[in-house]
């Protein structure tokens, strides 16, 4: 009997300790405008602008998810570096809870890493979105090539970073998600490049081909990057 | 057939144990080290919690501190444009050399009691200590290296990994420990022996000169060099024209507010006898440059300190007496400690740490 009952909480002990509550998968996918986006291809910005895109990354962090009476739940409390040129990066697991009706997260780093020490993983410094002159991380990173840029090889570059008033330029994105009875297991989001360009406040590159510190610029920028996101599809 | 099984539990447990225990006692722990806080101070704003200082963590910070590898072309350490005996200034020297004969936009300030200064850099660029080696390395002018390639050099390098080791626990080397180990380094480098600091103490007194000097000092200076660090370290225009190739705004550039222009941080007077040149860009060759600013030359601006709109009045025989006392804060200590000098054992030629 004494066994029985051993052996039986033996198998309970295993099956709780295997027992994890299936996750959340988020996939980013990028387009401009329409179409999938692809790294060699031309786009026309609203402007009317030529660009090529070569390089995009960017930071997401504090993801949650607020239900139908309003509660919020913490998805996950990481910060995620997304870059268009690794494929790995496009996919980020949290946590999952139920009767999801709004996905929020945070487009940059949490504003007291910035200026706490160095820190390690996807905020390392050597990942190249520190700004290693001045305190402070680089939210978001948009490089290219264009014709309308009067620059060296028509580059045109936008860091978006700055994390103190007035120039914060830490934005939070708040997703509608259609209500389901189950548990939603998959969510693919949409990031389309071309809002970086009009999405709110217009930007020629022709004007300002380059963002590299806190300020007015950064702030449109942040403005404009913060309109990217859309869900397409969830599961 | 039941006890045999327990004992086989058990005697698998107190093996796996013993084994982990001794696996642990290869590495001894880091020596703590308290940092002293030189009595009337304030306490530190660097949160000594998430570094705690070690005796190896030090050490290691010394290392890298004078290591040339922190440049592309090994020719530039932090120890080249902070120098000893000029109080860890770039001595005599308006502005620094970096690599390829190029120079840096400002003077290289002083290196000391930074573990009371909350942020860094001449405008407050910099935020936090651990931060601040990223910046030096990373610019073109100065040492226009990578992090990335610097942390490759590190781990190449056997006898910095047994740093790492004994400072950190395992040989992990990441932009984290290598910040953290710098400021171990610096935040040793207190400056608290000057003969100011033995008359504050009681230990000595003051001469004539030096004392009158000190009276003067606190009606006239004493409100934006305030002691006991001889800064207050706000951002103030002391009355500096724009110099019209360097064009640096100071606290604008990194406030984006046109009443920040040329505001400077408020520098230390500690060493201030061996810290020639001076200002942000080293445009003083000599303290007598300065008083001539203070009295005669500024420039009173839209965002001149208030405190200065009427310039500061001194006579000669002021003068006088203001450098006398300003002399009294050269700590000779300080500049002479051989706990902050080049190690004497180049990295490559220490022997191999006793790990046991
Ligand atoms: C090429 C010369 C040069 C090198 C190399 C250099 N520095 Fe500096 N350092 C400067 C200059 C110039 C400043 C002031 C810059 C400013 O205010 O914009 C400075 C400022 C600092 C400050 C801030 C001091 C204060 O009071 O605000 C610290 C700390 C510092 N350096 C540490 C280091 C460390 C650590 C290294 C090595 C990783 C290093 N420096 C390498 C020139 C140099
Ligand atoms: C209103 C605030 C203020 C007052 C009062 C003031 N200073 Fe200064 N002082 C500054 C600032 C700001 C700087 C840095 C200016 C720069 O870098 O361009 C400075 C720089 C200096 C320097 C250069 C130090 C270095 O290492 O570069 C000396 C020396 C100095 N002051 C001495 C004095 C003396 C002596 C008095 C009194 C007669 C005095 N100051 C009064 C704000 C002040």
């Amino acid at each position: 009997m004494n066994k029985k009952i051993m052996i039986g909480c033996f198998f309970l002990w295993m099956a709780l300790c295997s027992f994890q509550p299936l996750p959340l998968t988020i996939y980013f996918k990028f387009y401009f405008g329409g179409t999938i986006l692809n790294l060699q291809n031309n786009y026309t910005t609203a402007q009317g602008e030529q660009i090529t895109i070569n390089r995009f990354q960017y930071y997401i962090s504090a993801i949650k998810a607020i239900d139908e009476k309003g509660d919020t739940t913490a998805l996950s409390n990481a910060h995620y570096l997304i870059d268009i040129s690794d494929s790995l990066s496009h996919t980020i697991q949290v946590k999952s809870t139920q009767k999801i009706k709004r996905l929020v997260f945070t487009l940059g780093v949490d504003s007291l890493l910035n200026l706490s020490g160095i820190q390690t993983g996807s905020l390392d410094p050597t990942k190249g979105m520190f700004w290693t002159w001045r305190s402070g991380y680089i939210m978001a990173k948009l490089h290219g090539v264009s014709l309308q840029a009067n620059t060296a090889g028509k580059r045109f570059s936008f860091e978006v970073g700055g994390f103190q008033d007035p120039f914060n330029a830490v934005r939070v994105a708040a997703l509608e998600i259609e209500p389901t009875k189950k548990t939603i297991q998959q969510i693919i989001i949409h990031t389309d490049l071309s809002k970086w360009f009009d999405a709110i406040d217009p930007i020629t590159i022709a004007q300002t081909p380059n963002c590299h510190q806190p300020g007015k610029l950064a702030m449109q920028l942040a403005n404009n990057f913060s309109q990217s996101f859309t869900i397409a599809s969830t599961q | 057939m039941q006890y045999v099984k327990t004992i086989w539990v058990l005697s698998i447990t107190v093996l796996t144990c013993t084994g982990w225990i001794a696996l642990e006692k290869g590495l001894e722990p880091p020596k703590p080290v308290k940092l002293i806080v030189p009595k009337g101070w304030p306490s530190p704003v660097y949160d000594f919690s998430k570094n705690p200082l070690t005796e190896a963590g030090i050490e290691l910070g010394r290392q890298l501190f004078y290591d040339e590898q922190l440049s592309k072309d090994g020719t530039i350490s932090c120890g080249s444009c902070h120098q000893q005996f000029g109080a860890f200034n770039s001595y005599d020297h308006p502005l620094s050399h970096g690599i390829n004969n190029q120079l840096t936009t400002r003077n290289a300030p002083g290196l000391f009691n930074l573990a009371w200064q909350k942020e860094l850099m001449w405008d407050g660029a910099i935020l936090h200590l651990d931060q601040q080696p990223l910046a030096p390395i990373t610019a073109e002018n100065e040492m226009g290296e990578t992090i990335e390639n610097v942390l490759i050099k590190l781990r190449n390098n056997p006898a910095y990994k047994k740093m790492f080791k004994a400072s950190f626990g395992d040989e992990t080397i990441n932009t984290q420990r290598f910040g953290k180990a710098l400021s171990q380094f610096l935040l040793t480098m207190i400056s608290s022996n000057s003969k100011y600091d033995k008359v504050q103490k009681g230990e000595d007194r003051f001469n004539a000169s030096e004392q009158v000097g000190y009276g003067i000092f606190k009606t006239k200076c004493a409100q934006c060099h305030a002691e006991p660090l001889f800064t207050d370290y706000t951002y103030r225009n002391n009355g500096v024209e724009l110099d019209p190739y360097l064009k640096d705004l100071g606290r604008m550039a990194i406030t984006g507010n046109a009443a920040d222009s040329l505001k400077f941080k408020v520098p230390s007077l500690r060493n201030v006898q061996v810290s020639f040149p001076y200002a942000h860009d080293g445009r003083f060759f000599s303290l007598m440059n300065v008083f001539e600013h203070y009295r005669n030359n500024m420039q009173p601006g839209p965002t001149t300190d208030p405190l200065l709109k009427n310039k500061i009045p001194l006579s000669n025989f002021e003068i006088g007496q203001l450098r006398a006392f300003l002399y009294t804060l050269t700590d000779s200590m300080f500049l002479k400690d051989p706990k902050f000098a080049a190690p004497t054992a180049v990295i490559t030629n220490i022997p191999p740490l006793d790990s046991h």
